[in-house]
């Protein structure tokens, strides 16, 4: 591990990302757009009644969760990745004594310093005109460790399928296949524990809940016992598949670089 | 041993898509791509002592670019074996990436938004360089490219030649045993291209630090490079000492003679009838050019001088992109 130099690739990025930072929260906004209009529907699809356990308060604490977990969790490296194996700019991160898996991380953990105290102020501001109660501080240390699991997956995922760019000469048709899997059944559109019969029961399978939907429940208080470690036990066995399929990929792709331009 | 190069057969085959014009062509490859097989190196074999300073030519396409990034670990070879600085490069150590640098003429690793200074800092912690070797090596390279005042601006706000210097700077900030230049000197101004020779000269007197070098400008090879490998179609067919070369492959020398009268005139009749028998390059008015054999420029000085009224006479080496030129017609044919 190279932390020294990883740190400073994250400053690297960072100071690169303040002097756009305008760019960078106009993005975050636009972000934040989908989460609060799915919050609007289903708040007034929900004024008669609780739907499936979910009232009003709860789909309110539930999206604004669900912009600071998409926030924290979104990962955005493997659009540029994707097109600078395409382009041959990777030759100049395979030349330094550091893995390439850095400058993506570096670049995710960039983003969301720059993008999460907007987001934050954001929700906050919701919190406070919806009236939403606190949260449990008992809750807080498991849903971290949900929230590191779920960016491990997405992030992997997401890398893994950049990392296709090896082989192929265009991706970004199944980057975007991925980002709306990711809309569909990690629960952005709708809570996955809302989602009926055998859609429910993909969702539960699927890696997609365990990348954003899953900690936002906990957080809100809508699992079980036997739901969260069911959950848990997902989100690891999730987590080591993305890893092992990340390093899988890299080791064969990396073969067939061809290193364009220059 | 650390700053040393050894490659072996060293081959690297591509597989490209091919398609036919037109849409039909298109959707046909949807189902069933072809593709062909090219092959970039074929064959390549040679060693480099640590602290030589060695060109690699070859026209466009023969290979000599993707040799540079074999033994640069960027590219893994499809058959042969190499060794630089006791690593195989494909296998990207740390210890082996930190004692390499390669720079492209086109790619740049400085950071486009932040300042020189600050990508320096940066490089400095990604190759662990510490905070006196790094203060030292940057005091000298700044003086040496003159760059103190380049430290504080973006990138972005640089000229080509001041983030050629600063791109150069950087690559050398973790002292590298071995340099790759893969056309260092590509859109850059005179002046700038012989600053950047005399320091890189200078640089591997001081610190022994091999060097191979690809360019087509023949003045970078020439100024820097005693030895060259010549490849093409992806095999090498020559590799030693530069100036042998020249005369193995042009064995002749230049006379340029620059006579005081008209070449027509009646008393010139004697230096007409010497210059018919040699080989003439080029003759304009009193200027005429012409080839000689190495071993016979002298004893023709004297009829030469004898037979009209000179008012110049220059002896000089064919220039070495003819000579190059020479070489990869005769091997492209």
């Amino acid at each position: 591990m190279n932390w020294r130099g990883g740190i400073a690739l994250v400053g690297k990025t960072l100071f690169s990302y303040t002097s756009s930072i305008g760019f960078f929260w106009t993005l975050a906004l636009g972000w934040l757009m989908g989460p609060l209009i799915y919050m609007f529907v289903w708040l007034a699809a929900s004024q008669e009644g609780p739907i499936a356990g979910y009232g009003q308060s709860d789909f309110i604490l539930y999206y604004v969760g669900l912009m600071l977990v998409n926030q924290l969790t979104y990962p955005c490296s493997h659009w540029t990745i994707g097109e600078s194996i395409q382009s041959g700019t990777l030759s100049v991160w395979l030349l330094r004594p550091l893995a390439v898996l850095y400058e993506a991380v570096a670049s995710d953990v960039a983003l969301k310093v720059v993008c999460f105290p907007f987001v934050v102020v954001i929700a906050a501001g919701l919190g406070f005109l919806f009236h939403i109660d606190p949260v449990p501080w008992s809750r807080v240390g498991p849903f971290l460790v949900f929230l590191v699991l779920a960016q491990i997956i997405r992030f992997m995922f997401a890398y893994t399928l950049a990392l296709l760019s090896l082989w192929t000469q265009e991706i970004s048709a199944l980057l975007k296949v991925n980002d709306t899997l990711v809309f569909l059944l990690a629960g952005q559109m709708v809570p996955t524990v809302l989602l009926p019969g055998m859609l429910g029961e993909l969702a539960r399978l699927l890696p997609y809940r365990y990348m954003l939907g899953f900690p936002i429940e906990y957080l809100t208080g809508q699992l079980t016992g036997s739901e969260i470690m069911f959950g848990l036990r997902m989100q690891m066995g999730w987590a080591l598949v993305s890893i092992v399929v990340q390093q899988w990929v890299w080791q064969r792709g990396i073969r067939h670089y061809t290193a364009v331009g220059g | 041993m650390e700053g040393s190069i050894h490659v072996d057969s060293l081959g690297k085959t591509y597989q490209i898509p091919l398609r036919e014009p037109g849409i039909a062509a298109a959707l046909a490859s949807l189902i069933r791509p072809t593709y062909a097989e090219v092959t970039a190196v074929r064959d390549v074999s040679f060693a480099v002592q640590s602290g030589e300073m060695v060109g690699l030519l070859g026209p466009n396409g023969s290979g000599k670019t993707t040799t540079l990034k074999m033994l640069a670990g960027l590219l893994y070879p499809t058959s042969g074996k190499v060794e630089v600085a006791g690593s195989v490069p494909q296998q990207r150590k740390p210890e082996f990436l930190r004692s390499i640098s390669l720079v492209m003429g086109n790619k740049t690793q400085l950071t486009w938004d932040n300042t020189v200074h600050d990508s320096f800092l940066i490089h400095k912690e990604i190759y662990g360089v510490s905070q006196g070797a790094f203060r030292t090596r940057l005091g000298e390279l700044t003086e040496m490219l003159d760059l103190a005042a380049l430290l504080p601006k973006q990138t972005r706000n640089l000229s080509l030649g001041e983030r050629a210097k600063c791109q150069l700077v950087l690559a050398l900030l973790h002292n590298p045993r071995i340099l790759f230049l893969d056309e260092p000197t590509l859109g850059l101004d005179v002046s700038m291209q012989i600053r950047f020779r005399s320091f890189l000269k200078e640089y591997n007197r001081r610190h022994g630090t091999t060097v191979i070098l690809t360019s087509h400008y023949m003045a970078d090879i020439t100024s820097l490079c005693r030895r060259v490998i010549l490849i093409n179609k992806g095999t090498v067919f020559y590799d030693g000492d530069l100036s042998e070369m020249a005369r193995r492959t042009a064995p002749f020398k230049l006379v340029r003679i620059t006579n005081q009268g008209d070449l027509s005139g009646p008393e010139q009749t004697h230096l007409r009838e010497l210059l018919e028998r040699l080989h003439i390059v080029e003759q304009e008015q009193r200027n005429v050019t012409f080839r000689v054999e190495r071993s016979q420029v002298v004893p023709l000085l004297g009829p030469l001088l004898n037979a009209g009224s000179m008012a110049d006479v220059s002896i000089f080496d064919p220039p070495i992109e003819a000579v190059i030129d020479t070489l990869y017609q005769g091997v492209m044919a």
